[in-house]
């Protein structure tokens, strides 16, 4: 593949990634990250592999009403992909009450599954509208 | 890509990293010799800072309190207007050597046709930066 083709896979599978949440689909999403899934809700620590990442989310899954990832940018160079983000959340059944401003960084691997996802966001504005945990306790 | 995009782009990935030197030397004429006299900065979740004199002002009194300032580039890459910066900035405040600070942030970048920033927009927590010693972040 060529670097654009590169870049093009890894940007699709990254809006795969967003569609299964907005779907609230915790299988779908899981199934765009690879077994070594890196994820971080900085600058909180690391959650590392399937396993736990799943847990994180499928509880942010469990606690969602709906939710809606307004994409303003999306692209990619190399193995990385940026999406600059408004996540709007419903966690009552009451309508988007919190709209979370945030910047994901997604690395892929060779086979085209996510393996670092560093997300980037005001943490007090998450935790003080609903959001829940982002660490195992 | 055509030629000419490419081009673009690398001229806008050029234009971030020369205004993110500008911070490394907390030399305020240098950043602002990269943005337009309309530019808008704006930290999420705080009030944006619209124009050139307001930005210039937010921006010398981040300085101020600095004694060494090193932004690590983690990605930095453009795309059409928009370059994306993925970086660890590293703030020493009290000139002991070490990095009291290191903000894990994005900025995206967005830049108009004669490659001058127009928009920059932050993103990381912002208690993290207040109670590693930050300064405010509002004029």
């Amino acid at each position: 593949m060529t670097h654009d083709e590169i870049v093009e896979r890894n940007v699709f599978k990254v809006k795969l990634f967003i569609d299964a949440w907005e779907a609230i689909d915790p299988d779908v999403a899981m199934a765009c990250l690879s077994d070594d899934i890196v994820y971080i809700n900085q600058p909180l620590a690391p959650v590392v592999g399937q396993r736990d990442v799943r847990k994180i989310v499928a509880g942010i899954m469990q606690l969602t009403h709906k939710v809606r990832w307004e994409l303003r940018s999306c692209f990619g160079r190399g193995n990385t992909v940026v999406t600059e983000r408004l996540d709007c959340w419903d966690f009552d059944g009451r309508g988007f009450g919190l709209k979370l401003p945030c910047i994901g960084m997604f690395d892929l691997d060779e086979a085209g599954k996510i393996c670092g996802w560093r997300d980037y966001f005001d943490n007090r504005m998450w935790f003080e509208n609903g959001g829940p945990t982002l660490h195992l306790d | 890509m055509d030629k000419d995009t490419n081009w673009k782009i690398a001229r806008n990935e050029g234009v971030v990293r020369a205004f993110l030197k500008g911070w490394d030397e907390r030399d305020v004429d240098a950043c602002m010799a990269q943005v337009t006299d309309d530019m808008c900065y704006l930290n999420q979740p705080l009030e944006a800072i619209r124009g050139k004199a307001k930005v210039r002002h937010m921006i010398a009194s981040i300085f101020a309190p600095a004694r060494r300032v090193e932004f690590k580039l983690l990605n930095v890459f453009g795309h059409g207007n928009k370059v994306i910066t993925e970086r660890i900035d590293q703030w020493d405040w009290n000139g002991s050597g070490t990095w009291q600070m290191e903000l894990k942030v994005c900025g995206m970048f967005e830049l108009t046709e004669d490659g001058k920033i127009q928009e920059w927009r932050e993103y990381y927590d912002n208690e993290y930066w207040t109670t590693h010693g930050g300064p405010s972040l509002t004029l």
